[in-house]
């Protein structure tokens, strides 16, 4: 049988203090009134509410009620009362003397404020190290911060503005730790895996390392003055992006993100083009920070399936400067923000890629999913993948969805005409149309 | 009153519960769902559906878009009716949590093992899932993490974990030490790959030689095969402990890292994010979080508008990969009208690597609302929606 749920709600913890002492008996029995009719035997869970959000759960069953006992009322005995009575008393302690742990609006207040102070921080103040770390300092220190910080560590209050104040935290300490771990690592050779650090000599670490396997410390002291120009924060924007590529020794970077596996068919196309900058459209123009000038323009062809190796980034390509006034920009944009997606979907089916061509133009829907070029293009490519396997009905049939979803696609109304006429159903008949 | 563990696999739906603060398996489902009479069927139920009344592996649609219509990525049909795929998994996992209620109680909060190097689309789509499968509140960790909490328990060590699945093998380097846990180096091969492959390169990535690991232990469902364990591990034989329930052990760590929802943790994980973000505003694609940033983080762009008597900037949010994967797309609206408005975009990634975009007014001060036009995710209004229905059995 599924135990009935009672709720006791306490708002306070003098509400908490005064069912503990006054309410429920060192016994475990509990006179209550209950909104169902309680037959002696049957299970509950009693689930107390407190202040700080918690909810305390105890099983039990409904009792005899005594002569003592309320006549209408029923008597719920519960199970490990007298533990329950001993936590949630020191609980309530906790809450008199002052917060802690135990009182969600003080420690949600607490953690505010050293957030606050927190932004006034040079980043070796954050972590609570020196001023130059050595690599295991640096670690320990961050470790220490984290332990503390992190959002998993405030998950029982079960409040959100506690967790959105951990995570901000975390992400002002996580960012001091970077910024300090990309200047080690510049200046001493030291690589980063995952998120940890280790000097290029200590590869092979003892197991037997008494203090939790650390690297050993290496550098002498690290000057990191770059802290101490500007103020901490101001945006709160991009400082700069510390542990990619430049500074770091590529070997072992490089296999660190993402799987290797991947990286190794796959490479991450954000930081294989770097030289364009960013171009606007008809909506806006995106004013990127100088110090991270990556840019990618959807236009680039992606790899064939199959490939290993990226084709040429077409806007890194000397002979097509891409435009670096907003006058351009805007010339280039203006026909609509799908367009991007249009001009690389009738590239690949018109050099017969119909499965890049589908990839990117069911991408593309999902981003403008009422752009009805779009969707017919989708269909189109489904068309030459027909083509390919020289299923001419199934060709006809994605030609006609294509019209359903385009009515205007003209190159589709030219297709569905030679395919009625009676053309031989070939990729090259779409490549044609679509070049 | 409990706290779960949930993994769901391609094969399997297992869950967790965490009784007298030791994990223990409530239930183990097939990873498929079926309708029939309108009413939802899994485990047994599911012998009496019809093949077009149910889908299996359920977790191969989590990435397709909350919006139906959407060309080319249409919702599963089950039973005659498009299903929403986060529909189909909330409906899974919550024949898991009604169990775990039945036995030990109400649940109040649940840790999803998922795999190291599930896309954001898929981590969103799952706890979404799970919050409206009824759990109030879902923390997603890596299954080499979870599982690491399940062999380790406390003790510093540093572990190689392989996770042999259905049809890739995982392996990643995961250290524990003073409560804090992190995966240095991780790598995925398929399953057809050389035996040592993952691993190897986990192992390189984490700048690590064989002879620093406290242990190595292969889990997950093909670990079950003892000749597939003893191959994965013979390079490592100073280290391997062969488990005696590999397949469950990420869903009993994930048990026991859920005790942070009632008491303290019993550590904390901490993520990389792997593959990046990109925020596209017009026709550029920018770089926005980086790979091998530490979760949860923050980036920042300034966007201006080109005309003046614009309100609104469309903006999408791209996961990297080849080719990108479209996460979402946003609006940017309340800009004032007149020169010189410019919006500073702001992309979170939180602890679970999923991603949110805020947007603020950086000449006047104040935020911007940002709505999104087409994403994954549900909306709070959605998601009560969409809970209503799943928990109707309640």
């Amino acid at each position: 049988m599924t135990p009935r749920l009672l709720r006791v709600r306490c708002a306070r913890w003098d509400q908490v203090d005064a069912f503990l002492h006054k309410k429920l008996r060192a016994d475990g029995r509990l006179s209550m009134k209950v909104p169902f009719v309680a037959e002696p035997g049957a299970p509950v869970t009693l689930a107390i509410e407190l202040p700080n959000q918690i909810v305390v759960a105890l099983d039990g069953v409904v009792g005899t009620p005594a002569q003592r006992d309320r006549p209408d009322a029923a008597v719920v005995v519960l199970a490990g009362a007298k533990a329950a009575i001993d936590r949630l008393s020191a609980m309530v302690a906790d809450a008199r003397v002052g917060g802690g742990d135990g009182d969600l609006s003080a420690t949600l207040a607490a953690r505010e404020a050293e957030l606050r102070r927190l932004r006034q921080q040079a980043a070796h103040e954050v972590l609570g190290c020196g001023r130059g770390p050595t690599l295991e300092e640096l670690r320990a220190a961050w470790r220490q911060r984290v332990r503390r910080e992190h959002p998993d560590a405030v998950a029982r209050f079960r409040s959100a503005a506690l967790r959105l104040t951990a995570e901000e935290t975390m992400i002002h300490v996580t960012r001091a730790y970077e910024r300090l771990r990309a200047t080690v690592c510049a200046d001493h050779r030291a690589v980063i895996a995952g998120t940890s650090v280790r000097t290029i000599g200590s590869l092979a670490i003892e197991s037997q390392a008494g203090d939790g396997f650390d690297v050993v410390p290496l550098t002498p002291p690290v000057d990191d003055s770059v802290e101490a120009l500007g103020p901490a924060g101001a945006l709160r924007a991009t400082p700069p992006p510390p542990v990619r590529g430049a500074t770091t020794p590529p070997p072992v970077r490089g296999a660190t993100t993402p799987p290797p596996v991947r990286a190794a068919t796959t490479p991450p196309p954000v930081r294989a083009a770097t030289p364009p900058p960013p171009m606007a459209d008809d909506a806006s123009l995106t004013l990127t920070a100088p110090r991270t000038p990556l840019a990618l323009d959807l236009d680039l062809p992606p790899p064939r399936p199959g490939a290993t190796t990226p084709p040429p980034v077409r806007a890194a390509s000397p002979t097509t400067p891409p435009p670096t006034t907003i006058e351009q920009s805007l010339r280039q944009a203006r026909s609509g923000p799908g367009d991007r997606f249009v001009r690389a979907i009738r590239e690949r089916l018109a050099d017969g890629d119909h499965a890049g061509a589908s990839q990117v133009a069911t991408a593309a829907s999902q981003v403008y999913p009422k752009d009805r070029r779009l969707a017919a293009l989708v269909e189109i490519a489904r068309a030459q993948a027909a083509c390919a396997a020289g299923d001419r009905d199934a060709a006809v049939a994605a030609v006609h969805a294509a019209l359903a979803a385009d009515a205007d696609a003209e190159e589709a109304h030219r297709l569905l005409a030679s395919l009625e006429l009676g053309v031989p159903v070939t990729v090259a008949l779409i490549s044609e149309a679509y070049r | 009153m409990t706290v779960l563990g949930l993994e769901l696999g391609l094969a399997w739906l297992r869950v967790a519960a965490l009784v007298d603060g030791q994990p223990r398996l409530v239930a183990t489902l097939p990873a498929a769902i079926g309708f029939s009479d309108g009413r939802r069927r899994t485990g047994a139920a599911l012998d009496g559906c019809r093949p077009d009344q149910r889908i299996d592996a359920v977790a191969d649609w989590l990435a397709r878009p909350a919006a139906a219509g959407v060309a080319g990525v249409a919702w599963p049909i089950v039973d005659g009716v498009a299903r929403s795929p986060v529909e189909l998994a909330a409906h899974l996992v919550r024949a898991g949590v009604v169990a775990a209620i039945a036995a030990h109680g109400p649940v109040i909060g649940a840790v999803v093992a998922v795999p190291l190097d599930l896309g954001a689309l898929e981590r969103r789509a799952l706890r979404d899932a799970v919050l409206a499968a009824g759990v109030p509140m879902v923390r997603l960790v890596a299954s080499p993490s979870a599982a690491a909490v399940a062999i380790a328990d406390q003790r510093p060590a540093r572990l190689l974990i392989i996770d042999r699945g259905a049809r890739a093998t995982r392996a990643a380097v995961v250290e524990s030490i003073d409560g804090m846990l992190d995966v240095v180096g991780y790598a995925t091969a398929p399953n057809d790959a050389p035996d040592g492959a993952a691993a190897a390169q986990a192992l390189t990535a984490a700048a690590i030689e064989p002879a620093g690991l406290s242990d190595a232990v292969v889990i997950g469902g093909g670990a079950t095969d003892r000749a597939v364990a003893a191959r994965l591990l013979a390079p490592y034989q100073h280290a391997a402990h062969p488990l005696a329930e590999p397949d469950t052990a990420a869903v009993r760590g994930a048990a026991r890292l859920a005790r942070m929802f009632i008491d303290d943790p019993v550590a904390v994980t901490v993520d990389v994010i792997a593959p990046g973000f990109s925020l596209g505003a017009g026709s550029a694609l920018t770089a926005m979080i980086p790979a091998g940033a530490i979760a949860p983080t923050r980036e920042v762009r300034l966007i201006a508008r080109d005309r003046a008597d614009r309100v609104t900037i469309d903006l999408e949010l791209w996961e990297d990969g080849v080719p990108p994967r479209p996460y979402g797309r946003y609006q940017i609206a309340g800009l004032p009208p007149g020169s010189g408005a410019i919006a500073a975009c702001e992309v979170t990634v939180d602890v679970d690597r999923i991603p949110r975009v805020d947007a603020s007014d950086l000449v006047n001060g104040g935020a911007l609302s940002v709505e999104p036009v087409v994403e994954v995710g549900l909306g709070p209004d959605a998601l009560a929606e969409l809970r209503a229905i799943v928990c109707e059995d309640a």
